[in-house]
C-alpha cells in the first residue's frame, strides 16, 4: 500500500538524517525523493514531527499520568523545555535546518500564487511553475525549475538574493524582476532597480529596470529597452489578468494556453493572423474564446476538453 | 533558522498529527471516489502546506487543516482530465465541516501515552529493543549498537521500521478502549461527536 511505502522511505530518511551529515550522493538522492511526488515533502515533515514528539513521550513514559496531563499543552514552560532538550540531544539537528529551509513551491496550470518569504521579499507564480527557495546565512537562492515568476526583492546587502533558471544566474540586492523560462529561452525582465544577470560563461551584466535581457544558450546576453507599458501589460498574469494589445489572435491564444487545461484551437490560419485587445482573466480559455469570436465574427465550439474558434459559416 | 525549525515541529506535532485520524474519517465518508492512498498523499502533502505558514497566526489548526485538505482535493479535481461526476458533488459537500467534532478537547492524555505504548509493544522484540534504548534511555546509535552487540546500520533499520509503524498507526482511528461510541484519534484524545455522550 501507498501510505505503509511512504512511511517507509520517510522512517529511513527521518532517521537517516539523525544519524548525522548526508554526503552530497545522499543529499541528491534525498532531493530528488522529495520532488518525485507533491506529498514528500509533507510526508518528511510529518514523519519529524512525529519522531520528535516520541523524545516527550520517551521522558514521561515513566512518569504519573497527571504529570503527563500537564505536558500535553504544547504552551505549557515544560513542555517547551522537555522539548528542547530533546531537540538537543538530537545529532545533526543542522541538517534538519539545511533540508527543510528549501521550500517548493508548484503553481498548476491556470493557477497564480503569491508567496511571501521569511525575509520579507516576494515570489508570484504563474501558471504551472515551481520554484525552490533555499535561504541560508550568506545568501537568498531560489531556483526556477520551470515557468515564469515575478520576484520583489527586501533589500538585504549582506544576504544577495540569487535566481537561477536553466545555467542563467540573477543576483539582486532589493529590486524588482521577473523571469520566465520558455522555449528554450531564458528572458529577465526587470522593472525596478537593477540586477545583475550571469549565463554560463559570460560575464555578469548590469540589467536596469525598464530593460529585459534574453539568454538562449546559442547567443551571448541580449539586452533591450522595454517600454514600462510594455512590460506592465506582459506582467498582467500577477494580477490574475492578461492583456493583449494588438497582439495576433494565434499568440494570444498561444498564452492563453498555458494557463488552461482546456486548449484553444484555430484550424484557420486567416483567423490566427487577426490582431485582438482586451484584458483578460488567467485560466478563463473559454470566456477569451467567446469574446474573440464576438469580437471576429467567429463562433465557438466545444469539443470535449478542446475549445474550437472558427470563422463563422466555415465547414469543417 | 533551526530554533524557528525545531518550535513548527512541535506545533504539527501538539495541533496537526492528533488531528489527523479525523480528517482521513471525514474525507472517507464524503468523498467516496477517492482511493485511500489519495486520500493519503493528501493529507500528507498537507503538512507540506502548512510549513510555510506563520503558524502564530493560525488561531484554529484544526480548521485549518480541513480547509487545506479540502482545497488539495479541489485543485486536484480541477487539474485531473477525468473526473467523477460524483467526486465534484463530493467536493461542493466539502465546504461545509459539518460534522467537525467539537473543538472541546477532553482530557484523555493518558490514553495518548497508552496508544503509543500499545505500538511500541506490538514491534518485534528486537526492534522494540533497539527504538526504546534510543528513544527513551537516549543513547546514540552507536552506543545502542555496542550495547546490542550489532552494527550501526541494524540499528538503523530497527529504527526506521518502529518509526515506518509508528507513522502508519497515526492515520489510523484508535479502536480500543472500552466501547465507547466516540471518535478518537490517533493520539488517542477523543471528541464527543454523537449527543448520546455528553460530557
Amino acid at each position: 500500500m501507498t501510505a505503509t511505502r511512504t512511511n517507509e522511505d520517510v522512517a529511513r530518511w527521518v532517521v537517516r538524517l539523525e544519524a548525522g551529515p548526508l554526503s552530497p550522493g545522499e543529499q541528491r538522492e534525498l532531493d530528488s525523493w522529495l520532488d518525485a511526488a507533491p506529498h514528500h515533502r509533507g510526508a518528511l515533515i510529518r514523519a519529524r514531527a512525529a519522531w520528535g514528539d516520541l523524545d516527550r513521550i520517551g521522558a514521561l513514559a515513566g512518569g504519573s499520568s497527571s504529570d503527563f496531563a500537564r505536558y500535553s499543552f504544547a504552551s505549557s514552560r515544560r513542555y517547551l523545555l522537555a522539548a528542547s532538550l530533546a531537540a538537543l540531544t538530537l545529532g545533526g539537528v543542522s541538517y534538519f535546518a539545511y533540508t527543510l529551509t528549501r521550500e517548493v513551491y508548484d503553481t498548476g496550470i491556470g493557477e497564480v500564487r503569491r508567496v511571501t518569504l521569511t525575509d520579507g521579499s516576494s515570489i508570484v507564480l504563474n501558471s504551472a511553475t515551481r520554484a525552490i527557495v533555499r535561504f541560508r546565512d550568506t545568501e537568498r537562492e531560489v531556483r526556477l525549475a520551470r515557468g515564469e515568476a515575478l520576484f520583489e526583492v527586501r533589500e538585504d546587502k549582506a544576504r544577495p538574493f540569487i535566481v537561477s533558471a536553466d545555467g542563467l544566474t540573477v543576483r539582486a540586492v532589493g529590486t524588482a524582476f521577473a523571469v520566465r523560462i520558455a522555449d528554450e529561452r531564458v528572458a529577465v525582465t526587470v522593472t525596478e532597480g537593477v540586477v545583475e544577470v550571469a549565463a554560463a560563461v559570460e560575464r555578469p551584466r548590469r540589467v536596469a529596470a525598464n530593460h529585459r535581457a534574453i539568454v538562449t544558450s546559442a547567443a551571448p546576453v541580449a539586452i533591450e529597452p522595454i517600454a514600462p507599458a510594455i512590460a506592465n501589460r506582459q506582467l498582467a498574469w500577477r494580477d490574475g489578468m492578461v492583456a493583449f494589445d494588438g497582439e495576433l489572435l494565434g499568440d494570444a491564444i498561444a498564452e492563453i494556453n498555458r494557463h488552461s487545461r482546456r486548449p484553444i484551437v484555430i484550424e484557420d490560419p486567416a483567423l490566427g493572423a487577426m490582431p485582438i485587445v482586451g484584458i483578460f482573466r488567467v485560466g478563463d480559455a473559454e470566456g477569451f474564446a467567446k469574446a474573440a469570436a464576438a469580437a471576429l465574427d467567429a463562433e465557438v465550439q466545444t469539443d470535449g476538453d478542446i475549445i474550437r474558434l472558427t470563422r463563422v459559416g466555415e465547414n469543417r | 533558522m533551526p530554533v524557528d525549525e525545531a518550535a513548527k515541529l512541535r506545533w504539527i506535532a501538539a495541533h496537526l498529527l492528533p488531528e489527523e485520524a479525523a480528517v482521513r474519517g471525514w474525507i472517507a465518508r464524503h468523498v467516496r471516489t477517492l482511493s485511500n492512498a489519495d486520500a493519503d498523499d493528501f493529507v500528507q502533502e498537507a503538512y507540506a502546506r502548512f510549513w510555510p505558514l506563520d503558524f502564530t497566526t493560525i488561531e484554529n489548526p484544526r480548521a485549518y487543516f480541513y480547509a487545506i485538505v479540502r482545497n488539495l482535493i479541489a485543485e486536484q479535481a480541477r487539474h485531473a482530465r477525468i473526473v467523477p461526476m460524483e467526486r465534484m458533488g463530493e467536493i461542493d459537500a466539502l465546504n461545509i465541516v459539518s460534522d467537525e467534532p467539537d473543538p472541546e478537547r477532553s482530557a484523555s492524555a493518558r490514553q495518548e501515552l497508552e496508544r503509543l505504548q500499545r505500538i511500541i509493544a506490538s514491534l518485534p522484540p528486537q526492534c522494540r529493543l533497539t527504538f526504546e534504548l534510543r528513544k527513551f534511555d537516549g543513547l546514540s546509535i552507536r552506543e545502542t549498537a555496542k550495547r546490542l552487540r550489532v552494527t550501526e546500520s541494524t540499528v538503523e533499520k530497527h529504527l526506521t521500521k518502529a518509526l515506518a509503524r509508528i507513522l502508519d498507526a497515526i492515520g489510523l482511528e484508535a479502536t480500543t478502549g472500552g466501547g465507547s461510541r466516540h471518535r478518537r484519534n490517533l493520539l488517542g484524545r477523543h471528541h464527543g461527536t454523537d449527543d448520546s455522550n455528553k460530557d
